[in-house]
């Protein structure tokens, strides 16, 4: 029997052995991490095994991950090896890594991509970019940004987070370039209503979390009013309906 | 053989006896097929126009048959095949000693069988690989409100 060849021979992708989703660090302010701890509590209600890196060591105030979730590793990324903490994060058993970059990570993680992706991917980890947008068309711009620098080595999800009400996303929507991206890297898109400032200023101020406030574990008074606990139910529902719609770049 | 030539009575006789199939279902799709075109001309991706027509139409449909939909009407972009004046095939009138010049009606029939005896569409050549290019200095988006 002839011998078939390497070229002749074609093989299916194999299953992917971790998945890395990371958040498109730039433009500060956009609610990345009030969109990540919802995320990280979509995984806990999945029961899916996960890592949390905190690589926002800038933010010191009240704006990074591990302000809802103490646990989380911090990585300073900012160091030649910090990215390395994804794979380190997989080897130590957890196939998925959740991290939430800071608001300055673009240039330090495309170049951690640019130099290590061929040798990550060999090794069967996948990617998937989280980029928030919201009508400020300079998160647009951020989030397009990393798409020239990533291109297809990553999957993309966009998270309209609607910071106000109503909100426009005409800059996303209708612009050129932005339709060029989904185009050619074709993202996911899911939508993050607009919270009600009784429930979203408490909710940051103290660390609290949609399951937190919904299931009125807090002992923050403000965050134990009925209708605020209804709002978290409601916006803790519509969220996690979001992103069962997306569960194939979030899980393995 | 040509292509309306007259049915014995045996065969006639099946062809009347045999009724109609039933019209087939129409996709689902379709009462949509302007607008899933015109996105797609916009340049939207399919599983943009996917998800759109689940969130405006609550219309769920998979991925494939979307795909499916789309390449099946969207126009050809590929021209025409030339006319191909092929030999001629056995019609009742080439039974008749061949001829130095064809006839109007025989170039009209071997037209008509070159374009439907068409060889198999071939892929359309491969497009480079694409790049999406984005630089906040010179792409800089259009600020439209204050």
């Amino acid at each position: 029997m002839a011998s078939a060849t390497k070229e002749a021979l074609k093989f299916p992708a194999p299953a992917p052995t971790g998945r890395v989703i990371f958040t498109e660090g730039g433009k500060g302010g956009l609610g990345k991490s009030t969109f990540m701890a919802g995320l990280i509590e979509w995984y806990q209600v999945q029961g899916a095994p996960y890592a949390l890196l905190d690589m926002d060591t800038e933010n010191k105030a009240r704006g990074s991950i591990s302000h809802f979730f103490p646990k989380a590793r911090k990585v300073n990324m900012h160091t030649s090896e910090g990215l390395d903490s994804f794979v380190d994060a997989l080897d130590e058993g957890a196939p998925l890594v959740v991290a939430d970059m800071g608001a300055g990570a673009g240039a330090v993680a495309h170049r951690w991509f640019d130099a290590m992706y061929t040798s990550v991917k060999e090794s069967g980890v996948v990617f998937t970019a989280i980029g928030l947008i919201t009508p400020d068309p300079a998160s647009v711009e951020s989030v397009l940004s990393w798409g020239a620098a990533l291109q297809d080595r990553v999957q993309y999800l966009v998270v309209k987070n609607s910071i106000t009400d109503p909100a426009d996303f005409s800059y996303w929507e209708q612009s050129t370039p932005a339709r060029e991206f989904r185009r050619l890297l074709n993202p996911q898109e899911i939508t993050m209503e607009y919270r009600l400032p009784k429930v979203e200023h408490p909710a940051r101020e103290h660390g609290a979390t949609l399951n937190q406030i919904a299931d009125r574990s807090t002992v923050v008074a403000d965050l134990n009013q009925s209708t605020v606990v209804m709002r978290a139910q409601a916006y803790r529902r519509n969220l996690f309906a979001e992103l069962d719609r997306v569960k194939d770049l979030l899980l393995l | 053989m040509q292509m309306d030539e007259e049915l014995d009575e045996i065969h006639e006789a099946v062809y009347k006896s045999v009724p109609d199939d039933p019209p087939t279902r129409q996709s689902k799709l379709e009462p949509h097929r302007v607008l899933i075109l015109k996105w797609k001309r916009d340049g939207r991706s399919l599983r943009r126009i996917q998800i759109l027509l689940a969130e405006k139409f609550d219309l769920k449909v998979a991925y494939s048959t979307l795909q499916t939909f789309v390449q099946s009407r969207s126009k050809p972009t590929k021209p025409e095949p030339e006319l191909i004046e092929s030999e001629p095939v056995a019609t009742v009138a080439a039974m008749d000693p061949p001829k130095q010049k064809r006839s109007a009606e025989e170039k009209a029939a071997n037209i008509k069988l070159a374009r439907y005896d068409r060889s198999p569409a071939s892929e359309p050549p491969a497009t480079p690989e694409e790049r999406f290019k984005f630089s906040p200095e010179r792409d800089r988006l259009k600020r439209t409100k204050d």
